[in-house]
């Protein structure tokens, strides 16, 4: 599933105003549709492509080739293959290893954060109970990507 | 006739006497027997005392299955109120996240009443969401940490500093005797004394809020008591007060979601003591905690 279709912006042309690409893999539409509304509430230029498992988001991380994303949003509880598994895949592959990764996701366990920060990830933040705190998470995510945009 | 009927009843008589006589030899025999087999004698003994200790093994084996059992069904609960808590999060999150974007984008937009209904989801979610914040932190005191001798009047001051805002609110004056150092983990017992606090705050009566933290000792138990001048309650209800979700007052007179006293109640369990209420309608009342006095020398926490 694509929010919006990611041919949209590979037309060319648009220099100064940059639009930041994020993978967000979440298996929940809700979800995706949730972070969506909230990017554009906080007014984070973003173009949001989503991916439903992990397998299918290192598939297409593989075949993205150099355009890679500027962040991968990555939930934790997925089908197949787990958010941890995912970001190990990430971290161990040779084009992908310096990708941003933020983690979104429902766990509030030690262990998760733990290993999540052992494998580098750029945050780890818990999805918020309401609406307004899923805007601040979406700034949130606007800032690393300005701060990842700016580094590289 | 009468010397045949004589010779037999006096036959008849020996008879007798030899019955008599030969039953209370078997008695005595049998007393005796039964008197020796009680007799310290080593060699008679081994098998009554094999006997209770087989029937001592036999309890204590029964004591821990039971004891096993009833930890197990603890650990099962617990493990129920966690996962429930943290499922329940989810669809929750999804209700509150979509009514707090349909409130944002549309509030003003559709007719009154839909404002309105959406006031009351909004208004829900907020209980709800508190209900399960509530449940994870009861779900998570836990009992495998290792307590400590922890200084209950430093706990107080953290309980205190936590709750600045409401005791301002409430313009209360907390007071208390010198308190000990008490056998529990150290963030317990400020989560212990914190939910009391809250208590007297959240039914103060209409006058000014006065709650008093007291100590009694006895060989046994330490037991602290935070007693205060509000609403009070009627004795009848001293009970239910600990139970889950349990509250005395309809919703929106006063606010909680019932679960702090549980909290404590089960916080003191974890530690071996007890908590009980005393109260008055319209004077106050008096939490009692008692903790078990340390028997052995235990770890002070740095």
């Amino acid at each position: 599933m694509r929010v919006p279709p990611r041919e949209g912006t590979d037309g060319g042309g648009i220099v100064n105003a940059r639009r930041y690409r994020l993978l967000l893999v979440e298996d929940n539409p809700a979800d995706v549709r949730l972070l969506t509304e909230a990017l554009v509430e906080a007014a984070v230029n973003a173009e949001v492509t989503s991916s439903h498992d992990g397998e299918d988001a290192l598939r297409l991380l593989k075949r993205t080739g150099c355009d890679l994303p500027d962040a991968v949003i990555l939930d934790l509880n997925l089908p197949r293959m787990g958010g941890r598994e995912l970001l190990a895949a990430i971290r161990h592959d040779v084009e992908l290893s310096e990708l941003p990764v933020v983690i979104l996701s429902t766990s509030h366990q030690d262990g998760d954060l733990r290993a999540c920060r052992a494998l580098r990830a750029h945050a780890f933040v818990i999805k918020p109970v309401g609406f307004d705190e899923f805007v601040d998470v979406a700034r949130r995510i606007g800032r690393i990507c300005h701060e990842v945009v700016a580094d590289a | 006739m009468l010397a045949v009927s004589q010779i037999f009843a006096s036959v008849a008589a020996a008879h007798w006497i030899a019955t008599v006589v030969g039953g209370a030899t078997l008695l005595i025999g049998v007393a005796t027997v039964a008197l020796l087999w009680m007799l310290p004698s080593p060699s008679r003994a081994r098998p009554a005392e094999d006997e209770m200790r087989r029937i001592a093994t036999e309890l204590e084996q029964r004591v821990a299955d039971r004891t096993r059992e009833l930890e197990r069904s603890n650990r099962e609960l617990e493990q129920f109120a966690y996962v429930a808590s943290h499922d329940l999060r989810e669809p929750l999150r999804m209700i509150a996240s979509y009514t707090d974007l349909l409130a944002r984008r549309y509030r003003g937009k559709l007719d009154d009443t839909a404002d309105e209904f959406i006031a009351y989801v909004l208004d829900g979610c907020q209980r709800m969401r508190q209900l399960i914040i509530d449940l994870l932190e009861y779900s998570r005191v836990d009992r495998q940490r290792m307590p400590q001798l922890i200084d209950a009047e430093e706990a107080l001051e953290v309980a205190c500093r936590d709750l600045a805002v409401p005791i301002a609110r409430a313009d209360a004056a907390i007071t208390h005797d010198p308190l000990p150092r008490v056998v529990c983990t150290r963030v317990q017992l400020v989560q212990l004394l914190e939910n009391l606090l809250r208590n007297s705050l959240t039914y103060r009566a209409d006058r000014p809020t006065l709650v008093h933290v007291g100590v009694q000792e006895t060989d046994e138990e330490t037991v602290i008591t935070v007693r205060d001048n509000g609403l009070g309650f009627e004795m009848r209800h001293a009970d239910r007060i600990f139970g889950m979700f349990q509250r005395l007052h309809v919703r929106g007179e006063y606010p909680g979601t019932g679960m702090g006293l549980a909290m404590c109640q089960k916080i003191m369990e974890c530690h071996g003591g007890r908590i009980w209420a005393e109260a008055e309608p319209g004077i106050g009342a008096t939490f009692s905690c008692a903790f078990p006095r340390a028997k052995a020398p235990t770890a002070v926490a740095s």
